[in-house]
């Protein structure tokens, strides 16, 4: 069962977005700050993370590029959602090092999709 | 020896003094016209003054003889009686010459009243010798009389000095003042002197031998004298009064001038102050622009992420719940959660069509163009439009051509869609159909969209509407249907963008047909994203065009594509620039018959332009059209603007602007002479098109009677093959008259020409054009230039 670190501050997003991903059946952790988004993602090792951009004490950018400058973390694939989805927005969280881009409001099979190919080139990857 | 005394007789004494008066008067306004006068001017009146005054004192001095009457009667020696007035003439010459230069000192003014003095008492005491009498002088009365004249003749010509300074207050009355003093003056000399003389009858009166002028003869030489200076004076006054007036008119004229002078400097200033002003002024504005431009777009995309965050938990938890209903076996429940996740849906498109069309208003809107199959296209977009055509009980028909087109993907999918989804919208348990084709616009290779529905239809003033944001057809509609009215704006502007076209066609009841023209791949010109390579290439082709009639001077590109769009249309050739400088350049290469001139511009902006259009003689006869958001009329007018337009852009207006300022062909008559109905028609129409008149007639013999009935038209184009007369004969016909021989005639037939028929016809008509070989555009576009050719020559 793959595991799904889900930053996340808005209280019912997040709960409404595990409930989903529970239901197709991801293990999801779940953080409401950047900071802490990075520290399960140390501590928990998911295997993909979702990330929400606005986000309280350290923002998804930060959080994103921490991320991906940690050797630790750098191989976890990072999607990137987010209600950010004017002209220009994808672009700036691609240069924060995520590996996805996908905006809300959630269209839940392109996510899905979306996370699948994620984590299929990861293993990919680490094949 | 006798010593006789005379009487004075009072009345004539008093005339002699009124004459004294007169001349004294005379010199004093002579004076000032001899001192402002110059040259031979300046001589002329100097000997007038002095005839005048020098017979003024000598007929004093006679009416003073007259006056006084001794008991016996004397006569004059004529000789001495001249010689008396000569001496007064040379005086007053001699007196005037010195007290009438520019500038005069008080010695000379002395010197002259000397000389006056010594004049005035010669004439006096050589007139007294006249009298064939013997007279004794006193010593003592003598030197009085000299005394007096000399005082006199100083004062005299000190006052007449003083005048000249000019600014002396009520100088007319203080003038005759001094003319009555010094009229006083020379009276009182005379009759000084003349108390001097002692009169004695002796040998000298009673042999009166000589020239003898009796007092009858003395009356006759005083009226003459006196009535010849009273003349003068009269004269005098009037010839001075009149030059004075016209001199205070110019020098009223000369103040107005420098008064002019001074305003218009001061204009001129004041001008410059404004420009400065109004550039500043503009400058702000723009500043402001730019940062009320920020603001919006940082508040739209707050607004958008604000929005999105809530609409994210309802859509999801909808769905959620929907497939949680589902596994339940619920399906009421789930219908009702998908009402929530269907509004929640709707909601997101009004959210995305808003931000879209902000973006397209401030010009932000890119295309990103890319090759594709259309193929795809339309499978891609029946897939997304079949459910909800369906949905309302309609089928839905695809008829498609195979091709590849390069474009906006996304964007022409956007805008089918949207045109099939309002179709789906607006009928129920009828049809829709997709049908596209290749077709060309304008010699452009493109496809066509139409997009055709069995629906409501719409009324003539709903179409009118339908491309305006924010409008539906009916606002009931949006109640009914709805949407944010944004649809087919935003479609219709993507569809601009790509250098295509919607138009509609629909009857109220009866259903709608949306066509959608796109180019098959972008037009170089028409290209949304144009940058300087496009633009030089654009300048090229315009470069080789013979006359171009619009120049377009803007930094935006989104703008050249709209006045492309707008004009291009009218048959009206456009050249753009995209900044001051390079619009200088191009006007004058160009020499456009307008210019359509931005105002807020990167270094150089519109008003500089447009002064500096102004003031080149090679183009400051262009009228120039001020097409900008601000506007300030009157700055617009005072640097030489035509006229204005407003930003965002009237296309009514607009033309109405450019058909003012651009000569249409409408004086040009063009005969058509072609006997099948249609084609004549045809050919017609296209020719009132492009603003020519059209002469229709079905053979040869009858275009013969028109022309020589009617008028002589500009130029001919003739079929060859008709009855009753044939092209062949027209062409004779025509070229035997003197008075047709310069028209062109242009063949265009259907027939295979001859080589036979190509000298039949070789030097008798401009060009033969065979029907189908080349396209109408060019045919009118040969004419143009035949006609513009023939205007010429017979210019």
């Amino acid at each position: 069962m793959e595991a799904i670190l889900l930053v996340e501050d808005n209280e019912m997003n997040r709960d409404m977005l595990s409930r989903r991903l529970s239901r197709k059946g991801f293990r999801v952790i779940a953080a409401e700050d950047g900071q802490q988004g990075i520290e399960l993602a140390v501590s928990e090792r998911p295997d993909l993370v979702l990330m929400d951009l606005s986000l309280p004490v350290v923002d998804g950018w930060e959080a994103t590029r921490t991320l991906k400058q940690s050797a630790e973390t750098k191989h976890i694939p990072v999607i990137v959602l987010t209600a950010h989805a004017m002209a220009g927005d994808e672009q700036k969280a691609r240069e924060a090092g995520c590996d996805d881009f996908d905006t809300k409001p959630v269209d839940f099979t392109r996510l899905l999709n979306k996370i699948q190919a994620a984590l299929a080139g990861c293993s990919e990857h680490q094949a | 020896m006798e010593h006789v005394h005379g009487s004075y007789d009072i009345i004539l004494v008093l005339f002699s003094y009124i004459v004294a008066v007169v001349a004294s008067y005379t010199v004093l306004d002579l004076v000032e016209r001899i001192s402002t006068s110059a040259g031979r001017s300046r001589w002329l009146w100097l000997l007038f003054g002095a005839v005048a005054m020098g017979m003024g004192i000598w007929s004093m001095h006679f009416v003073g003889m007259l006056a006084f009457s001794l008991p016996v009667s004397v006569a004059y020696d004529l000789t001495l009686v001249f010689l008396s007035v000569l001496v007064a003439i040379i005086a007053s010459f001699i007196a005037l010459y010195m007290v009438g230069r520019r500038q005069t000192s008080l010695s000379q003014i002395f010197g002259g009243g000397i000389l006056l003095a010594a004049g005035i008492s010669a004439m006096h005491y050589i007139g007294m010798a006249a009298m064939i009498i013997d007279i004794t002088y006193d010593p003592f009365w003598f030197a009085l009389s000299i005394v007096i004249a000399l005082v006199a003749s100083v004062a005299a010509l000190w006052l007449s000095f003083y005048f000249r300074q000019g600014a002396v207050r009520g100088g007319h009355w203080k003038k005759i003042g001094s003319g009555l003093i010094m009229g006083a003056a020379v009276v009182g000399m005379h009759y000084v002197g003349m108390a001097a003389a002692h009169f004695h009858l002796g040998e000298k009166a009673r042999s009166a031998s000589g020239i003898i002028l009796d007092q009858q003869w003395l009356a006759y030489l005083i009226a003459g004298g006196t009535l010849f200076t009273l003349g003068l004076s009269l004269i005098g006054i009037y010839v001075s009064n009149r030059f004075t007036h016209k001199d205070s008119e110019l020098e009223e004229k000369a103040l107005e001038i420098q008064r002019k002078n001074e305003e218009l400097r001061e204009l001129n200033d004041h001008l410059e102050e404004l420009v400065e002003e109004r550039t500043a002024e503009l400058e702000h504005a723009k500043n402001e622009a730019i940062k009320a431009n920020m603001i919006k777009s940082q508040f739209l995309a707050n607004m958008s992420h604000e929005l999105r965050t809530p609409l994210n938990a309802i859509i999801g938890y909808s769905e959620m719940l929907i497939e949680e209903v589902e596994e339940l076996n619920e399906p009421i429940l789930a219908e009702d959660l998908n009402k929530i996740r269907t509004a929640g849906n709707h909601l997101l498109s009004l959210i995305n069509d808003i931000l879209d069309i902000s973006k397209i208003e401030a010009g932000k809107m890119d295309i990103y163009v890319e090759e594709f199959e259309l193929n795809d296209l339309v499978q891609d977009i029946e897939t997304t439009v079949r459910p909800l055509v369906e949905g309302n009980g309609n089928s839905l028909e695809i008829y498609s051509v195979q091709g590849a087109i390069t474009a906006d993907l996304t964007k022409l999918r956007q805008i089918i869609i949207n045109l099939i989804s309002n179709a789906g919208k607006f009928t129920h348990n009828g049809s829709v159909v997709l049908k596209v084709a290749r077709q060309s616009m304008n010699n452009v290779d493109g496809y066509t969209f139409f997009v055709q529905d069995t629906g409501i239809g719409m009324t003539p003033e709903q179409i009118e509407r339908l491309f305006q944001p924010f409008t539906q057809a009916d606002n009931s509609t949006t109640r009914k249907y709805g949407g944010t009215g944004l649809g087919l704006a935003i479609s219709q502007r993507f569809c601009q963008l790509m250098g295509g076209e919607i138009k509609v066609e629909s009857e109220t009841g009866k259903g709608s047909l949306f066509s959608c023209w796109i180019p098959a791949s972008p037009l170089a010109a028409n290209d949304a994203s144009a940058d300087q390579q496009t633009l030089a290439q654009h300048a090229e082709y315009v470069d080789q065009a013979d006359s171009v009639h619009i120049l377009l001077i803007d930094d935006e590109p989104f703008n050249h594509q709209l006045m492309q769009r707008y004009l291009a249309k009218e048959g009206w050739t456009l050249a753009f620039a995209e900044s001051g400088t390079k619009g200088i350049e191009l006007a004058e290469k160009l020499q456009p018959h307008v210019i359509l001139l931005d105002i807020l511009m990167p270094s150089m902006d519109g008003w500089n332009v447009l002064s500096a259009l102004k003031s080149n003689p090679k183009l400051q006869d262009i009228p120039v059209v001020i097409w900008s958001m601000t506007i300030d009329k009157q700055l617009g007018y005072t640097l030489g603007a035509s006229e204005f337009l407003t930003k965002p852009l009237q296309k009514d207006r607009l033309l109405q602007v450019m058909n003012k300022y651009i000569p249409k062909h409408v004086d040009h008559t063009v005969l058509v002479i072609e006997d099948d109905a249609a084609t004549n028609e045809l050919i017609a129409r296209l020719l009132e098109k492009e603003g020519y008149s059209a002469v229709q007639t079905g053979n040869g013999k009858l275009a013969l009677e028109y022309m020589a009935a009617e008028k002589k038209p500009d130029l001919i184009l003739l079929d060859l093959m008709m009855p009753e007369m044939d092209g062949f004969t027209f062409v004779e016909e025509v070229r035997k008259e003197e008075e047709w021989h310069n028209i062109p005639i242009v063949v265009i037939t259907a027939k295979s020409i001859t080589s036979e028929d190509r000298e039949k016809l070789n030097g008798n008509v401009e060009s033969i054009i065979q029907k189908g070989s080349t396209d109408y555009l060019t045919v009118i576009k040969e004419i143009e230039q035949l006609i513009a050719t023939a205007v010429e020559r017979s210019e």
